[in-house]
């Protein structure tokens, strides 16, 4: 069993889905107190996806009964656009051998404001309790 | 009430108990089991317990839609979002591949007990025992764990009485998923409605290329539902099945939202030059007629309203509307419209300006749609809203009512 993961950042805007391309995608990784440790800056393609990126996870046991150590790591994305809104989502799960697709919704700038004025959309990513 | 089964295209769900004031959501129905089924199983559980507990989640929300349990009680919605009432469902989780292929071969199949018609209301347990009421996840796992499969699993929760039972695949009354697997070399009327259908989407996923609306399943359209395949995460195979077309017309009904938001009448007139303040309840006017397409074009951006009916009437949805609006903008929400609450919404709807209408111009290119001669008498055809052409502003120059520009 290996020890890493994959994630995919997938970036849309409206109800519509529509692909948001060349958006910078920032992962993070934090522990705790430290500064965050910046593990890569990729941009999307013009499908708005990012190519899967290989992480690490804790060494894990497959299967095992009521696990409170059930193997993942925790990440952080920052996604930015000069024509939306910042997004910023915590705790996003990675699992040995599994692919984390990670869909994230911009709401669009008005033409008078930057980044610098728009409210970062920080979400975080609730913990299964099992 | 409906004796007949049905999986349908999408589901509203509620993002709170059901009688807090938290907004609706509309969402596809195979994306709603992808959301709870990773927002509450490990991806690294074994298979069997995916499985069973992945079945179990589809029987109970099918319960919930196909009995109207929430609508018969007055609601607007099928399911709520919260574990004490339905399923925990997170707006923003995060979707395991593996589960999410599970779902696209499992959404369509749920259990009932024999005799009945209805899906099993299947209930689940936080206690890890694996003899309780209602479905363990741990539980399920331990069991996986030790060479149970799924069925051995959902009958020693649910007992010896109940049925595997794949729902008639019909998705609703305005679209019937092909009973066989759409390949290469099919052909039919459902060929074409896939080719189609992938041509719009092209539009704005230009990685997809275009094809030929033959009806026949020919090698490009293989290539074409690669493509679409890759994007939406699901297997890849270039074979149009129960999952590929799930999310074909989803897609494609979703896109269709925007289209929807072109005036049918000649365009607005510069809300920029005179803003008609004090806008309220009861009145009825080409101002309220813009207001609701703006608010409804916002929305689509934020969903944080139920379209509103284009009729230039200020009545309550209206006012609801510009009230929500003005909540989550952190302006007194009054309903009334205020020259901050215009100055916002035209700053918002600039903003989303580009993006709408550049979808409306690649529709429109599409199907030839002709907006008519501007009444202020320029070209007939034009890719943009039509702009007011404006008049030339100096020194003394003043607004008056009605566009005309005064002199001192």
């Amino acid at each position: 069993m290996s020890s890493t993961g994959t994630l995919v950042v997938r970036v849309v805007t409206s109800l519509a889905q529509l692909p948001v391309s060349d958006a910078t995608v920032t992962v993070l990784m934090r522990n705790g107190s430290e500064a965050p440790r910046l593990l890569s800056i990729s941009k999307t393609d013009s499908n708005g996806k990012t190519a899967p990126l290989v992480l690490k996870t804790p060494d894990t046991h497959n299967c095992l009964v009521p696990a409170k150590h059930v193997a993942y790591a925790l990440y952080e994305v920052w996604i930015e656009h000069p024509n939306f809104c910042m997004a910023n989502i915590r705790n996003v799960p990675i699992y040995s051998d599994i692919e984390s697709i990670q869909e994230v919704n911009l709401r669009p700038l008005s033409r008078s404001k930057t980044n610098d004025y728009c409210a970062v959309n920080a979400k975080e990513i609730p913990l299964l309790d099992l | 009430m409906n004796e007949i089964t049905y999986i349908p295209t999408s589901i509203r769900v509620h993002l709170g108990p059901p009688d807090s004031p938290a907004k609706t959501v509309t969402i596809s129905f195979v994306d709603y089991i992808k959301n709870i089924a990773c927002s509450s199983l490990h991806p690294t559980w074994c298979e069997a317990a995916l499985r069973a507990n992945i079945i179990a989640q589809i029987s109970f929300t099918l319960n919930r839609i196909q009995t109207q349990y929430y609508k018969n009680r007055g609601y607007d919605f099928h399911v709520t979002s919260v574990p004490e009432f339905d399923q925990t469902y997170q707006p923003m989780q995060t979707i395991f591949q593996n589960i999410s292929l599970l779902v696209d071969e499992l959404f369509n199949t749920c259990i009932r007990c024999k005799g009945f018609m209805q899906p099993l209301l299947a209930r689940f347990s936080d206690k890890t025992e694996i003899n309780c009421n209602g479905l363990s996840r741990p539980g399920s796992q331990s069991l996986a764990s030790n060479g149970s499969d799924y069925w051995d699993i959902l009958t020693h929760y649910f007992g010896d009485h109940i049925e595997l039972f794949n729902e008639t695949h019909t998705l609703d009354v305005h679209s019937f998923a092909p009973n066989t697997l759409l390949q290469e070399g099919s052909t039919g009327t459902n060929v074409f409605a896939v080719q189609s259908m992938l041509n719009q989407i092209a539009l704005v996923y230009p990685c997809i290329p275009s094809v030929q609306e033959t009806g026949l399943f020919d090698e490009t359209t293989v290539n074409a539902v690669q493509h679409f395949q890759e994007i939406v995460h699901i297997m890849v195979d270039g074979i149009v099945g129960k999952a590929t077309w799930h999310q074909l017309i989803c897609v494609h009904l979703n896109l269709n939202r925007i289209t929807e938001l072109a005036p049918k009448k000649p365009p607005f007139i510069p809300l920029s030059l005179h803003k008609p303040l004090a806008l309220s309840l009861g009145a009825k006017s080409q101002e309220v007629y813009h207001l609701q397409h703006i608010l409804n074009s916002l929305s689509l951006f934020d969903d944080f309203i139920e379209p509103l009916v284009l009729d230039g009437v200020f009545g309550d949805r209206t006012e609801r509307a510009v009230i929500l609006f003005q909540e989550k903008n952190e302006i007194s929400a009054t309903g009334i419209l205020t020259h901050e609450t215009w100055d916002r919404l035209l700053d918002q709807y600039d903003g989303i300006q580009d993006r709408l209408y550049h979808c409306h111009a690649l529709f429109f290119k599409q199907n030839a749609y002709e907006i008519p001669r501007s009444q202020f008498g320029r070209s007939k055809f034009t890719t943009q809203t039509m702009q007011y052409p404006g008049t030339p502003l100096y020194l003394g120059v003043r607004d008056t009512k009605g566009g005309g520009a005064l002199w001192t």
